[in-house]
């Protein structure tokens, strides 16, 4: 029942959350969210197949932009120690 | 399962999908993001154990947990609670009755015109979220008006 709709609002709700937050956790955030919108869609019409390629791709986009938000911000942190100590000269 | 309650199963997915937007789009905190989208994927994985069977309701549940998971695990690495919280951007509601509309005008012919009954349930989820947009705002903004400055009571 109305599987199509129901994935596409969540797609729909997935590109406004990467379209107005900005970074990359909440990025992660959006297309998991559109990669399950994308996923019931597939289930709704039966092919199942396709929805687990949609999820596994979705799963390792996600862990891709995890593992680079912590990286940038370890970067940051790891910036913002040698400015100090080129501060304390 | 009777057509009665396929057609309430899938009303209580509908709201439970424009409750998670809801937050999703208002919350400034990454953690209650990443627990409205696995709300949404349980109850879409409910959704789909009623309709489709086990493999996909599993293909759904696996997917949510390991993308939350990963989202979490980056959250608590980060440690991103402690940003101080920004306001409110009721705005931000306004963009899901469009989008509601669209998804519905596209939605129905794509599933073939046969969902009576889904049509209905998304009609009045979008009547539900047309309200709450002008509502919350308007409560908001009584009860923040009645209280000191400082928020004592």
């Amino acid at each position: 029942m109305t599987s199509t709709a129901l994935g596409l609002f969540l797609v729909g709700v997935a590109l406004a959350i990467l379209i107005l937050r900005r970074s990359l956790l909440a990025s992660a955030v959006g297309v998991g969210q559109g990669c399950l919108g994308l996923a019931h869609v597939a289930v709704g019409r039966g092919r199942v197949d396709l929805a687990v390629a949609i999820g596994v791709t979705g799963v390792a986009i996600v862990i891709s932009l995890a593992a680079a938000a912590v990286a940038v911000h370890r970067r940051r942190g790891i910036d913002h120690v040698d400015e100090l100590r080129e501060l304390q000269g | 399962m009777c057509g009665t309650c396929r057609a309430v199963l899938f009303a209580v997915v509908v709201v439970i999908a424009g409750c998670a937007a809801f937050v999703a789009l208002l919350t400034t905190r990454l953690e209650r993001m990443a627990a409205a989208v696995g709300v949404v994927g349980s109850a879409l994985s409910a959704h789909a154990l009623a309709f489709s069977g086990p493999a996909a309701a599993a293909v759904l549940l696996v997917s949510t947990v390991a993308m939350m998971a990963a989202v979490l695990g980056a959250v608590a690495v980060l440690e991103v609670d402690a940003r101080p919280q920004r306001r409110l951007q009721f705005w931000k509601l306004g963009l899901l009755v469009p989008l509601v509309a669209v998804v519905v005008l596209v939605g129905e012919p794509l599933d073939g015109g046969t969902l009576v009954a889904g049509g209905r349930a998304t009609a009045i989820a979008v009547l539900t979220l047309g309200v709450a947009t002008v509502a919350v705002p308007l409560l908001v903004r009584r009860t923040q008006g009645g209280s000191p400055p400082n928020g004592d009571p």
